[in-house]
């Protein structure tokens, strides 16, 4: 039985309910209410946001359900994005952030790390400066702020 | 642009120490996201504590407050003011050099000599590894 969602701007995208339900809150939102057509609005995706997602959701419909552990460390998980994903994940910046906060609000636990592991890779290594120019944010610490922070963690460099 | 805390949170997550400490000197929004996740784990397995924050201050704390030293420390980064300020955010604190410990420096160690008792410890002993 299909699912039709309807987007921030209006759009109305029609998925089977196995697609739809790769979404925790879906999911639950399907239980809660029980079968019915009448459309369930995802008032927080924009509908060139959703595409992508239904588009991961759709390539993934058929992965076993991830059984998380709340105690379960992502950065001990490996930081290796399968192919799909990689390719999945080639996307301005802007999308890519949009595609975090989607995963997240709609409860997608494995496109949320996916999502946060391709950012993450892309600031690894990077110095301060070179995170900022990056992401084009604007240092608003004074030298002496951000020489007294860099300091008081200067423990973690090893680690 | 990554411009808001609950994107810049949820990325904390997936990152290691070293890339997190860098995160931390991004910007402000950065900093006060991140702290938590840097300070969240705190390990002495690789570099005791001693050496973990200003291992020079540290030391010194250990000798008679009445030497001069022949150069100035910024108070500001003094290990006990560095836990006083990030401290809290501690959820889990791996020790593994306990008897680096300074029992005298009073707001790392009080606490956990406290709960631990050094009864079965030679107090020289302390002393001594500590000088």
């Amino acid at each position: 039985m299909p699912v039709t969602l309807t987007s921030l701007d209006d759009v109305k995208f029609t998925v089977d309910k196995d697609v739809a339900e790769r979404s925790i809150l879906i999911k639950n939102m399907i239980e809660d209410v029980g079968e019915s057509d009448s459309p369930i609005p995802l008032p927080n995706v924009s509908s060139a946001v959703l595409k992508k997602v239904i588009e991961y959701c759709e390539h993934h419909r058929n992965d076993p359900v991830q059984v998380q552990d709340e105690t379960d460390d992502p950065r001990k998980r490996s930081n290796d994005i399968e192919e799909w994903d990689m390719k999945f994940m080639a996307v301005d910046q802007e999308m890519l952030f949009e595609i975090i906060l989607a995963a997240n609000y709609l409860d997608i636990k494995p496109l949320l790390d996916v999502g946060c592991k391709t950012v993450a890779n892309i600031i690894k290594g990077k110095t301060p400066e070179e995170i900022r120019k990056t992401f084009n944010i604007v240092n608003d610490f004074t030298p002496e702020e951000e020489a007294q922070i860099k300091k008081e963690n200067e423990w973690a460099e090893d680690r | 642009m990554i411009d808001t805390p609950e994107l810049v949170f949820l990325i904390g997550q997936h990152l290691h120490p070293a890339d997190l400490r860098r995160c931390a000197q991004v910007s402000q929004l950065w900093h006060e996201t991140l702290i938590p996740w840097l300070w969240r784990e705190l390990d002495d397995s690789e570099r005791p504590w001693y050496q973990m924050f200003d291992e020079v201050e540290t030391l010194l704390g250990a000798l008679d407050d009445s030497i001069m030293l022949p150069f100035e420390i910024d108070p500001r980064l003094r290990p006990s003011e560095i836990i006083h300020k990030y401290g809290h955010h501690i959820r889990r604190l791996r020790i593994t050099h306990i008897w680096t410990l300074d029992p005298r420096e009073e707001s790392i160690s009080q606490g956990l000599h406290t709960h631990l008792k050094f009864e079965d410890s030679d107090p020289d002993y302390i002393e001594d590894t500590i000088k």
